[in-house]
Parts: structure tokens; sequence; C-alpha cells
């Protein structure tokens, strides 16, 4: 895979991939009716979200890594994601075990779904499990956060 | 028509299914202000069900879709207490409110409405040289302009 060096598609890339995994996981809990379910899945994290419970996906920050800099072609990248868990509105309930029930299961989902064909390697670095009372602003909720860093390793060509 | 009047309406349809726990229906009456008239109140049979504008909005979420916004609203119950004790019928009122708001489906007020919470008793009492005791009780609404609006 050959990039044009400054284009950073591979996050739009990431996050669809991300999105795309949530939703495979919203289904299989679905399915085996679980509980808590996820309602929906949103791909930012400033939406107004309309079901509840539900997951979104945003970019906190990312990095190229410059290790890979000395022949002048190979950049890695280190994603870290923020995955956000909304049980309830602010001012609601914060229903901690829910948040948990749910967070497990996507870390679960996650880990043992690694595969991205987008990326050449990834893991779940962090999980912010000490933060079931989060207050998420710019989507007026109450739930939990979980940061997942992603490695990308490509190769550019001059454009 | 606008959304507010729309998830107004909403709330009129709403509310006016409460009852109370004696059985007989709310009567339902929309008040703009709030003070209480006491003409309106005599002339109505009670118990008496007000909703007031609480004239707090604020817009909390905005998207590139759409926005959420937060709405104050006070549902004021007056009932006539004649010789019985008054507070009780205030706790009747209270409990008929506060499960109102718990229980009710946001959607059911309008496909627009998230989210309805109570939020404290604002005031309570017999109202002045009369016997009526009336509750208020303060809820908050989230709606979002997401839609056809």
């Amino acid at each position: 895979m050959a990039d044009v060096y400054g284009d950073s598609s591979f996050l739009d890339d990431t996050r669809d991939q991300l999105e795309t995994d949530l939703n495979a996981l919203l289904a299989l809990m679905a399915t085996a009716s679980t509980d808590p379910l996820i309602a929906v899945v949103y791909n930012q994290h400033n939406v107004i979200v309309r079901s509840l419970n539900a997951v979104s996906v945003d970019l906190e920050s990312y990095t190229a890594i410059p290790s890979g800099l000395d022949d002048g072609i190979i950049t890695r990248y280190a994603m870290i994601w923020s995955i956000r868990i909304h049980t309830d509105y602010q001012g609601g309930i914060t229903d901690s075990q829910k948040a948990i029930r749910l967070m497990d299961s996507i870390k679960g989902y996650l880990s043992t779904n690694k595969n991205f064909d987008i990326t050449k390697n990834w893991r779940i670095d962090t999980i912010n499990v000490g933060s079931n009372l989060e207050q998420f602003d710019e989507s007026f909720t109450v739930g939990s956060e979980m940061l997942v860093t992603i490695t990308f390793t490509d190769s550019h060509v001059q454009a | 028509m606008s959304l507010r009047n729309d998830i107004t309406d909403g709330l009129h349809a709403a509310t006016k299914l409460i009852k109370t726990q004696s059985g007989y229906d709310i009567h339902f009456e929309e008040t703009s202000g709030l003070i209480v008239n006491l003409a309106d109140l005599t002339r109505h049979r009670t118990p008496l069900l007000e909703i007031i504008d609480g004239g707090n909005e604020e817009k909390l979420v905005e998207t590139s879709t759409g926005q959420l916004y937060r709405w104050d609203l006070i549902l004021r119950g007056s009932s006539r207490v004649r010789e019985n004790d008054i507070h009780e019928e205030l706790n009747k009122i209270l409990s008929t409110l506060k499960q109102w708001a718990f229980t009710v489906t946001p959607s059911t007020i309008h496909a627009n409405v998230l989210n309805v919470k109570f939020q404290n008793v604002s005031a309570a009492g017999l109202v002045e040289n009369t016997e009526y005791a009336a509750m208020e009780v303060g809820i908050r609404i989230l709606y979002h302009t997401v839609g056809d609006y």
C-alpha cells in the first residue's frame, strides 16, 4: 500500500472500520438478546444521542513515529481512538454496572477481531475503567470512555 | 407551527392521561406565567393541573445536523382541601406528578423529545385565602431539532 505523503485518509478508513466492527457487535448482541444492548453507533462524539445505550467513536490524537523515516518511505502512525459508551443524559442515572458491561463487551469483541484490513498492527492500549461517572459535554450524556491505540504502517510515494 | 408548540401540545395530551389516586381525571389547564390566578382556580373543578413554561431553555449540543435543547417546565397541581389533611393532599399531588415524570415515554409526548426528568419541588402549600393546596413540580425536557424542523 503506497500513499502520497500527507494523505490522511487512513484516519477515515480506521474510523469507518471501527464503526463497522462496533455495528457488527451491535448486531451480535441484538441476536443474543444480551442485557444491556447497544442501540446505535455514531462515528463522532459531537452528536445528538437519539437512542440509548449509544456508542460513539472519534479520533483522540495521532502521531507519526519517526523510526520509519530513515529511508523516507515508511512511516508508522500511532492513532488513539476514543470509544464512548453513553448510558443516559446528564442529570440522569449513572449506571456504572451497565457501562462496565458494555465496556467489557466492546473490549472483548475488539480483542478477538483485531484483523483490520487497513492496518498492519493494532492493539488495545488503555481502558479508562475508573471513569464510569464521566460527563460528555459534546453530547450532554454520561457514561464511560475507553481509549484504543491503533498503529498503522504506511509506505509513501512522492506526489 | 413551531417545534416547541408541537411539544407543548404533546405534553397536554400526555398529562391529560394522568389519573389521580382516587381514579378521576385531572382537569388540564395551561398558564403562561407563574402567578396563580385565583379566579381560574376557583372556577375549575379539582384536581387541576397547569403546565407552566419555566422560561429556561438552553441549547446544549450543536452539530452539523441539528441541536439538542434543554427546556424546564413546571407542573402545578392544585386540589381542594376542605376537611382533608393538606399534607395528605399535597403528597397525593406530588406522588402522582413524580410518578408520571419518571414513567412517561418521551416519544409519546413528541418524536423529538428524548428525555423527561423530574427535577424538584419548587413550591408547595395552601394557596392564600383559599381552600386549595398547590404543589409545583419542576421537570426538564430534552428535545432535538433533527428531522423535519
